[in-house]
């Protein structure tokens, strides 16, 4: 596809091929970024396989020594220990409860450090103590680490064991002299039994089954691999971030770029592509060379299990996200800084905290639930580990993107602001607080970067908040007027209070001003009273069996419950108050600070896309079939507001919609008679379909008569 | 042609001890197609940020300046398209020939490409680029690079050129290329803005002055009616003259 040369995105391409030509022309990135990690993993590879071996080796060859007091003792000693050992040979696998054969039947973990693991088969070594020497007991001798085990027999059928509790030698040689007087004392009463011609068979077996847990394997290595893509993909943006930001003002080629008429956005996005570039060709090339050197040194079963080289395209996915979540972060960061080295003092803080949700990751028992989930960092890092075991929920996997996307938006939009500023450039006001300062004068609309703002603290607030009513209401009702409330604080609340700490008009940064046309009241409600139509055979297109039965598995038996409250309580909760809520944030807020820059096709599609977005998450789960609805009445209810120049008849198109799609499945028996149901995938009658068409098409013509706002009317 | 017109423009800026610095009191001036208007002041006197202002860099607390009729306040990326900057601080590309650095700014202003290697021909011809057009810019001497920069201010061929200091740093050689590039801006037209405190180079280059001290105009109009209004003999002297009286004057 080819782009016209104007287009911002071809633009931005452009902007971005420079910023890599420039930053892979250094010779100094390409050896810190890419040649280092070539040599630092074989080389720390080879190391840490010598080290461990070495270790266990020493473990492994280390002959076990055990003491006793005389030659007698030890004559004794030794026959019973081989006896014991021979019964124990004879009695075979059955004995699973051998102290040390746990495991012995899980063959991934057997195969998976096969030679980590200590040669159980040496045989200790027995020595006896110098008798003429009062001052060294057999006590003294084991805790000074002389020898593992003491063995002193008290009397003929008395036997003292001394062992250390510290050493790992002293207690496998413990466990295996146990183990065999046990089967030497097992030996002894079957024969004596046979002796008398008794054969008994023990009222008791049992062998022990190892079984999986649910998340394979949870403290496994592969968990080690959020944790590396981490440190990967921050190294790997570190240094271009810094260069084409801060760089930038230090050796004076800012100014080319804020002195020439392209918008900040552009040239943030240009950088942020150039960094993320870099940081996902140094995260491969670290990975390449990680893998390489697990496979060299056959460590790759270690690591990745039995999951193999499946994982390779989750590990890119996540690289992606990371590497795009830390380049749009450090950039924000990077813009702030005039300098190389104050670029370095605000990073140092940040990677170090970096590492902690990056050690996150490795805890086993820590799940995924809707507060992580919109953590920033945290939810990544734990989606990782999730996506890495496959154990990931896909409705936590969503509002992590989603969320993570937002959270990039905002730091991108936040470096647009700063970079070039005054402040920036000039050192104007020569302090952080100057780039966040209120805005002396008050605004018609909000700023897109106070509506990324704004949809970055929303989003999160209306996963965590959105929990919250289900978990502590009593009753149904309770639920109902929580959820009014929680509508209230998400969507208005908090975006009223965002915009009065801007300084924007809410009259005007809200649309909430009376609409121009008068032919806007009708358009509003016979599109109000027709789209439920649409939407329900909208829905029926796109119906799944699965997705009514996702929808009852979420909500539980709240559907059922739903039918006993009745219609004006579901009506005021459910249709009303999201209504009104919804459509002050996505129309009045959002759509009509971003009209403020772009134009009203993008306005419109972007809020009712994010719309869609917030429609899909139900619970913890995802019902992707409401996207195309949502997004559906997004669109109308953002073209609404385009033409009439008000959120007013948006708010009445919204709330005629919802009430009557409530009203069609309270009144689900009444409809089923007439052969109406949408689980019986049967659609509306014909004649009410021709009727619901003629007043969507006289909806639409009002819409259509109205006259386009002029662009930027209510913004000046 | 009148090309920029400064209204009232005022840049104030908040100081460490939390007042307020009047960095630029109220000033206005015309310049009209083909001349050379110089902003002259010592150093600190306002002139930069005066520039700044009317290329959109900065925000004016009070006032506003046009360039061909768009206000620097309403449509900055419409200034921005018409002015070309020089400064000796602004920096070029390390790792970028000249070349890719001409195309690359060319591209920042929607300049077509074929249109864009005509016009660095013409400019390598111009500013005698010819030997290092296709070096990367990290090795060029101060004299190259301040080349390089004049024809990066050139490359949208705008209608108004600001200058800020352009020889500042530069040898006698490149001081006398910065000269018949001025000289070659007025030939073509173009409103030259230029901010020095060199006043001999500026007698010889502007065709009219505007005295700049303490963030305010004193002084507007060409040399010979500055000496008229005066009664000095030529610009140095004209300056230290006021300077003179604004210390002497009591501080309120």
């Amino acid at each position: 596809m080819n782009l016209p040369r104007s287009a911002p995105a071809a633009r931005t391409l452009r902007l971005a091929r420079k910023e890599l030509r420039e930053i892979l022309r250094d010779r100094r990135t390409i050896i810190t970024l890419v040649l280092m990690p070539l040599l630092v993993y074989p080389l720390l590879g080879v190391m840490v396989r010598r080290g461990l071996l070495s270790s266990f080796a020493a473990l492994n060859s280390a002959s076990t020594r055990i003491a006793v007091e005389s030659d007698e003792e030890g004559t004794l000693f030794q026959k019973i220990y081989h006896e014991g050992g021979q019964w124990l040979h004879e009695e075979g696998p059955s004995r699973q409860n051998r102290p040390d054969a746990d495991g012995e039947g899980d063959d991934t973990s057997a195969s998976r450090l096969e030679f980590l693991q200590p040669d159980r088969r040496s045989e200790p070594e027995i020595y006896v103590l110098d008798a003429s020497d009062p001052n060294t007991s057999l006590e003294q001798n084991v805790q000074s680490g002389q020898f593992d085990l003491g063995i002193r027999a008290v009397d003929d059928n008395h036997w003292q064991i001394i062992r250390r509790p510290d050493s790992q030698l002293s207690e496998r040689v413990w466990r295996e002299v146990t183990c065999r007087f046990e089967a030497w004392n097992r030996k002894y009463i079957s024969d004596r039994l046979a002796e008398r011609g008794l054969r008994i068979t023990p009222p008791l077996s049992f062998r022990t089954e190892l079984v999986e847990t649910e998340s394979k394997s949870r403290s496994s290595l592969i968990t080690f691999i959020p944790l590396m893509l981490v440190l990967m993909t921050m190294t790997g943006a570190v240094y271009p971030a810094i260069d084409l930001t801060a760089g930038e003002r230090e050796r004076g080629t800012m100014e080319i770029l804020v002195s020439a008429p392209v918008s900040r956005i552009t040239l943030l996005a240009g950088k942020f592509l150039a960094v993320l570039v870099v940081a996902l060709l140094t995260a491969t090339v670290n990975m390449v060379s990680m893998f390489a050197t697990l496979f060299t040194l056959q460590l790759d079963s270690a690591v990745l299990e039995d999951r193999g080289l499946t994982v390779i395209p989750l590990i890119i996915l996540l690289m992606v996200v990371f590497a795009a979540f830390f380049s749009a972060v450090l950039l924000s960061l990077t813009s702030v800084a005039r300098s190389f080295k104050e670029a370095q003092a605000y990073l140092i803080p940040l990677m170090l905290i970096s590492l902690t949700p990056g050690v996150f990751s490795l805890a086993p028992d820590l799940t995924m639930g809707p507060l992580l989930a919109v953590t920033p960092l945290v939810n990544i890092v734990l989606t990782g580990r999730d996506l890495l075991q496959d154990s990931v929920n896909p409705g936590m996997f969503f509002i992590v993107l989603v969320s993570t996307a937002f959270y990039g938006m905002l730091a991108l939009t936040t470096a647009a602001r700063i970079f070039g500023s005054d402040s920036v450039l000039y050192g104007s006001t020569g302090s952080w607080t100057g780039l966040f300062q209120r805005s002396k004068a008050p605004q018609q609309t909000a700023s897109v970067a106070t509506a990324a703002l704004s949809l970055a603290i929303v989003f999160p607030l209306f996963i965590i908040a959105g929990s919250i009513p289900a978990r502590i209401a009593d009753g149904l009702t309770q639920q109902l007027v929580l959820n009014g409330i929680v509508s209230l604080l998400v969507f208005v609340i908090v975006p009223v209070a965002i915009a009065v700490a801007a300084r924007v008009r809410v009259s005007s940064g809200f649309a909430l001003h009376g609409f121009r046309s008068p032919l806007a009241l009708p358009a509003a409600v016979l599109l109000g009273l027709s789209l439920w139509g649409v939407v329900f055979e909208l829905n029926l297109f796109i119906h799944r069996d699965e997705s009514v039965e996702t929808l009852r598995r979420l909500l539980g038996d709240l559907i059922d419950r739903l039918a006993a409250v009745p219609l004006y309580v579901k009506l005021a909760a459910m249709a009303v108050a999201p209504a009104l809520c919804e459509e002050l944030f996505f129309r009045g807020f959002l759509q009509t600070a971003l009209r403020r820059r772009y134009h009203a096709a993008a306005a419109i599609v972007v809020s009712a896309v994010s719309f869609g977005l917030f429609h899909i998450i139900v619970r913890d789960g995802l019902l992707v079939e409401r996207m195309i609805p949502s997004t559906f009445m997004g669109l109308v209810l953002g073209l609404m507001l385009e033409r009439s120049g008000s959120v007013l008849p948006g708010m009445l198109l919204h709330t005629l919609h919802n009430g009557l799609l409530l009203a069609v499945s309270h009144y689900e028996e009444e409809l089923k008679e007439l052969g109406i149901g949408v689980h019986e995938q049967s659609h509306l009658p014909a004649g009410w379909l021709v009727g619901i068409g003629l007043v969507v098409a006289s909806g639409t013509f009002c819409l259509w008569k109205m006259s386009p706002r002029s662009h930027g009317e209510s913004t000046e | 042609m009148t090309l920029i017109h400064v209204s009232q423009l005022t840049r104030r800026f908040a100081s460490s001890e939390g007042d307020d610095v009047l960095a630029v009191d109220r000033v206005s001036f015309d310049v009209p197609s083909g001349e050379v208007f110089g902003l002259l002041g010592p150093n600190g006197a306002g002139k930069t940020t005066t520039l700044r202002m009317m290329l959109g860099l900065l925000q004016p607390s009070n006032g506003d300046a046009s360039i061909d009729g768009e206000s620097v306040c309403d449509n900055p990326n419409a200034v921005k398209q018409r002015v070309g900057f020089v400064s000796t601080s602004v920096g070029v590309y390390q790792w970028l020939t000249p070349r890719e650095m001409l195309e690359f700014v060319g591209d920042l202003y929607s300049v077509p490409p074929q249109i864009c290697r005509d016009r660095i021909d013409r400019l390598t011809e111009l500013l005698d680029l010819r030997g290092f057009i296709d070096r990367r810019c990290g090795v060029l001497s101060t004299g190259q690079k301040q080349r390089v920069n004049l024809a990066r201010g050139l490359i949208h061929d705008p209608l108004v050129m600001f200058l800020d200091e352009p020889t500042r740093g530069l040898d006698i050689v490149g001081s006398q290329v910065i000269f018949e590039f001025i000289q070659h801006l007025r030939g073509e037209g173009k409103a030259v803005v230029i901010c020095t405190h060199r006043l001999d180079e500026a007698e010889r280059l502007c065709d009219r002055f505007g005295l700049l001290h303490q963030g305010a105009m004193h002084l507007t109009g060409t040399l010979d009616e500055l000496k008229a209004s005066t009664g000095l003999a030529g610009l140095t002297e004209i300056f230290v003259h006021l300077m003179r009286e604004q210390s002497q004057e009591p501080a309120t």
